[in-house]
């Protein structure tokens, strides 16, 4: 391990939600996350990527609503009682903005420290490695970390804005 | 004195006696005749003539009045003088006649006749007054005369002619009565004689026909006795005439006849005593009967001859020496006779021998009817003893069968308290079913209740999450709510635990209800079908009931025929035992035969006769084969006859023997 790795990988220190998809714990930094709501009903969009599903009304705010299994190339699954909307913040030119992403079941807030953090494996790892921040050993599980700036290019993003 | 005369002067006196009445009878006849016709000759030829006479002057008197009456008034005279003096000239030649006829005895007679003639004269002389007064025209006095003293004559005189007429009438009268008492005395005197006559002649032709006939009517029967074949008759004579010589000469015949027939008869009584020696003596019958005589003599002799060599031959014969013979030629039967003899003798000689052998076929067929019979006692009590089991087995049928009624009946009463039972269980499972499905009702109720507490744990969950981020978000000031929200979110999940926990308590509950309302179902499902086999059953027994019945009806029918057959068999049995009894006398009598059959000399011909009857034998040895094959077949035909010769023994069941085949 490098010095620069050992940085990057101290610098992820902090607060994650933690939540399941297909069984495997993921975790966003609590900085990016704007709020958890249960799936309510949502507004289909058309023309949009298939992993938009569609809008939700939050308190008045039209948010697009993202399936993150289908992001990540994942089968899909059917939502239940505990399938949960995680609604982040993202800073674009053009100002603050707020994507929901689906989720199976939403854990716990952990705080992870440095000693806990692992970089990106090489392999292992059914995602695309683009997504993934670093891996975190926390309580004999295995959370991946995901880098959320990551998770959409600025194409994606103001696509998914047009769908707004 | 008339019973020795002869036949012919035996008739004479009858017919005599006939002829003499017959002239009596002829003599009188003409003799009583001949008065009648003295008397009807004196009455036509006298007193009819006087009365005729009588009758025409009274008529000639009354045309004379008449005629003057028609002269007195004018008439033709010449014609009515005419009739006058005719009338006159008749009266004249009658009254002479009259007189001539006169009975001069007679005094009526003449004082009547007298009367007449002066009657007559007083009216002549009227007649002659009157004539003048007619001759003389003299009219007046015509009248006068004529209406008084003319007519007054006229009637005297015709009153004299019918006095005299009426005498005459008279006499004719007691004539005709003087003729029938004539007449009727001769009857009576006839018929006198004609019946003594006939008395006599009866009398006489009874006692000559007695006389005749009697003798006659004896030899008659005599004859017809001796037709007959009776020889024994006695005959007297006791009359000289024909008669008695016909019945002498008869007796003369029937002792010839008898003579014969006594010689005949000591003859056929000294054969018949078996004396062949006697003989009749030729020299005491005449002619004919001599020569029969000879004849007899001759037959005897014809006949001892052969009959002595017979007698030889049958006496060896007697001795058992069956190879005896005759051997003289004999003429006509007696040579048939003597071959039927020897005929006879070979025949008894060659059925000795297959009497021999026919005893020991016999001796041997009653060796086996013997084994038979015994063998037949042996399997007809071996078949008692079977019967006495089947009818101890059938007992106990009878009794099981008695039995199985008796279950089949408390087996029902079983079903009807089944029935009950099931419908009691059936209306147990309903209120059981009702109060599963409350129970499922109610889980469900809670089941609702749950989710609600777990929406409002997940809801408490997010919130403690955000609460936490927001906390993060707060940094070190945030510390302190962080630790708050992190125990809401261990109250939510316990709460989200307990509610699960809860859930699956009740899901396993509802579960539960569904599964036992299922069983509940099926168990009504079983209980009705268990209903519809207890009717299934009690029908069931209620026929196994009915073929109990049937079966005790049945079982008493199969013990009366087992009854039956047990007598059938306790007969075979005493059957057999005689049966052989009897073959083992068959058997003794057998060998008693043999030696009877073995004294008498027979062997001579011995092989050939035995030859003769091989095939026969040959027979007899096959049918004692098939006896010994077949003993059990026997004795079944044995048993079978038995049955059917009392039909009236049959029991009264509808088909006995279809029964038996049954139990086969």
């Amino acid at each position: 391990m490098t010095k620069k790795e050992i940085v990057e990988a101290s610098s992820h220190e902090g607060k994650y939600l933690t939540f399941n998809l297909m069984d495997e714990f993921f975790g966003i930094n609590v900085e990016r996350i704007l709020q958890i709501i249960a799936i309510p009903d949502i507004t289909q969009i058309p023309k949009t990527p298939l992993f938009v599903k569609g809008v939700i009304n939050l308190r008045g705010k039209i948010v697009p609503v993202i399936d993150l299994r289908l992001r990540f190339k994942l089968p899909e699954q059917e939502y239940n009682d505990r399938t949960s909307i995680v609604i982040l913040k993202f800073q674009t030119e053009k100002g603050e903005i707020f994507i929901g992403i689906i989720v199976d079941k939403v854990i716990e807030v952990l705080d992870i420290h440095k000693k806990e953090i692992e970089n990106t494996p090489t392999f292992g790892v059914e995602l695309d490695t683009k997504f993934i921040q670093a891996m975190a050993k926390v309580k004999n599980k295995v959370v991946t970390l995901i880098d959320v700036g990551n998770i959409f290019t600025d194409t994606e993003l103001i696509q998914i804005q047009k769908s707004k | 004195m008339l019973k020795n005369a002869k036949i012919g002067a035996k008739l004479s006196v009858g017919f005599g006696i006939l002829i003499a009445t017959v002239i009596v009878i002829s003599t009188m006849t003409i003799v009583a005749f001949t008065k009648v016709n003295e008397e009807v000759i004196n009455l036509v030829d006298v007193n009819l003539v006087k009365l005729n006479n009588a009758s025409t002057i009274e008529s000639l008197v009354k045309d004379q009045l008449s005629a003057y009456k028609s002269i007195a008034l004018g008439e033709d005279y010449a014609q009515n003088r005419r009739i006058i003096n005719n009338s006159i000239s008749t009266n004249n030649s009658e009254i002479e006649s009259i007189s001539k006829l006169l009975n001069p005895e007679n005094r009526e007679e003449a004082a009547l006749w007298t009367t007449f003639i002066n009657a007559r004269t007083a009216f002549r002389t009227a007649m002659t007054i009157m004539d003048g007064y007619i001759e003389a025209g003299d009219e007046e006095n015509i009248l006068l005369y004529g209406g008084n003293e003319f007519t007054k004559r006229q009637t005297d005189y015709i009153s004299a002619v019918m006095n005299f007429a009426d005498f005459q009438a008279e006499n004719m009268n007691s004539a005709g009565s003087s003729i029938e008492y004539t007449i009727q005395k001769s009857i009576y005197s006839f018929i006198f004689i004609i019946i003594l006559g006939l008395l006599v002649s009866i009398t006489f032709a009874v006692i000559i026909t007695k006389m005749i006939t009697k003798p006659l009517t004896e030899c008659v029967d005599i004859a017809q006795n001796i037709g007959s074949g009776y020889t024994d008759i006695k005959i007297s004579v006791d009359s000289k005439d024909e008669t008695g010589l016909l019945k002498s000469a008869m007796k003369n015949m029937v002792e010839s006849i008898q003579k014969m027939y006594n010689d005949c008869v000591i003859l056929s009584k000294a054969a018949q005593a078996g004396n062949m020696q006697k003989r009749i003596n030729a020299s005491n019958h005449e002619n004919d009967f001599a020569k029969l005589v000879d004849g007899i003599n001759g037959i005897l002799d014809g006949v001892v001859y052969p009959m002595k060599e017979t007698m030889e031959v049958m006496d060896r014969i007697a001795h058992k020496d069956l190879t005896a013979r005759i051997v003289t030629k004999y003429p006509g039967d007696f040579e048939a006779l003597t071959n039927n003899i020897n005929l006879a003798a070979q025949t008894l000689e060659e059925s000795l021998i297959q009497v021999d052998m026919a005893v020991e076929q016999i001796s041997a067929a009653s060796n086996e009817i013997s084994s038979g019979s015994q063998t037949l006692a042996e399997a007809t009590s071996e078949q008692a003893s079977s019967l006495e089991e089947i009818s101890s087995s059938l007992e106990e049928i009878n009794s099981l069968t008695g039995n199985n009624a008796d279950n089949a009946k408390s087996g029902l009463k079983l079903a009807d308290l089944a029935v009950l039972a099931v419908d009691a269980g059936n209306e147990a499972m309903e209120k059981m079913n009702n109060a599963m499905e409350a129970i499922l009702k109610s889980s469900q109720e809670t089941g609702k209740i749950l989710k609600n507490i777990d929406e409002i744990a997940f809801q408490t969950n997010l919130l403690a999450l955000n609460a936490a981020v927001e906390a993060a978000h707060a940094g070190d000031a945030g510390k302190g709510f962080a630790v708050v929200a992190e125990e809401v979110k261990n109250l939510a999940l316990r709460s989200a635990e307990a509610a699960k926990n809860t859930n699956d308590l009740i899901d396993e509950a509802t579960r539960n209800s569904e599964m036992g309302s299922r069983i509940v179902e099926q168990v009504t499902k079983s209980f009705m079908e268990m209903k519809d086999q207890f009717n299934k059953v009690k029908s069931i027994v209620n026929e196994i009931s009915a073929s109990s019945d049937e079966q005790a009806h049945g079982v008493n029918q199969i013990n009366t025929g087992v009854n039956e057959m047990n007598r059938v068999t306790q007969q075979n049995a005493a059957n057999a035992e005689e049966s052989a009894s009897a073959a083992e006398e068959l058997n003794s009598q057998a060998a008693e035969l043999k030696g009877m059959v073995g004294s008498f000399n027979i062997s001579k011909k011995h092989t050939a006769v035995g030859y003769r009857y091989t095939t026969q034998n040959q027979k007899a040895l096959n049918v004692t084969n098939e006896r010994r094959k077949t003993p059990t077949q026997l004795t079944y035909q044995k048993s079978q006859k038995a049955y059917e010769a009392k039909p009236e023994t049959l029991l009264p069941l509808d088909s006995l023997d279809d029964d038996f085949d049954d139990f086969k």
